[in-house]
């Protein structure tokens, strides 16, 4: 096993360890009930799981075991864009949401979220186009 | 779902046998790629870049249309 899917175990058992302790959290209470010490106590426990596990793997791979290559890259782009239209289908509904709620501002931040990453994808292949033109 | 077999071809498993029997992890290092690269390129699984291509044939001393060849068109 490359370090890349090592590297990608130790980062999908982070994040289900921190959505099930997040989940647990908020069972009883609903999705409308919550605190900011609460999803930022989710992000740091996912950040000291993925680097603990990053850690582990080092040192069980010895000298060189987190080499990557172009197929990991390969890999990488491939699922980039499957999370990309698993955000931009979020964002769509957060919009849906917004607006069936008479809730403009959060409508038009994901909007805005959604056009200006759109917008910041757009400039940068302008740029890539251009320079290998 | 079926997967259409890639139609680029490649000698690399051969090769290294004829390297004195050359190891997947010698043969990465010399390339300066995963050994599970060079696995997944010999059972057809991955295309390596026209870079890495190259990089495998010099390893061999090689040149490129002796080592990966491109099949003919299926049906």
């Amino acid at each position: 096993m490359s370090f890349g899917e090592k590297s990608n175990f130790a980062i999908l058992v982070a994040l289900l360890v921190s959505l099930a302790l997040y989940g647990a959290h908020l069972t009883g209470f609903g999705l409308r009930i919550g605190a900011f010490s609460s999803i930022l106590g989710a992000v740091i426990g996912f950040i000291v799981l993925a680097v603990i596990g990053h850690i582990i793997i080092a040192i069980a791979g010895g000298k060189g075991s987190d080499l990557s290559d172009e197929r990991d890259r390969d890999v990488d782009l491939k699922t980039d864009r499957l999370s990309e239209l698993t955000l931009t289908a979020v964002i769509l509904g957060l919009i849906a949401y917004g607006i069936a709620q008479d809730d403009m501002l959060l409508a038009n931040i994901a909007f805005f979220g959604l056009f200006g990453g759109a917008l910041v994808k757009a400039i940068a292949k302008l740029v890539l186009y251009r320079m290998a033109a | 779902m079926s997967k259409a077999k890639s139609r680029l071809q490649n000698r690399v498993r051969e090769l290294r046998f004829f390297a004195n029997e050359m190891t997947q992890a010698e043969l990465a290092e010399k390339v300066g790629v995963t050994r599970q690269t060079i696995a997944a390129i010999e059972k057809n699984k991955y295309a390596p870049s026209l870079e890495t291509a190259f990089l495998i044939a010099e390893a061999f001393g090689k040149p490129i249309g002796d080592v990966f060849s491109f099949g003919p068109k299926e049906g």
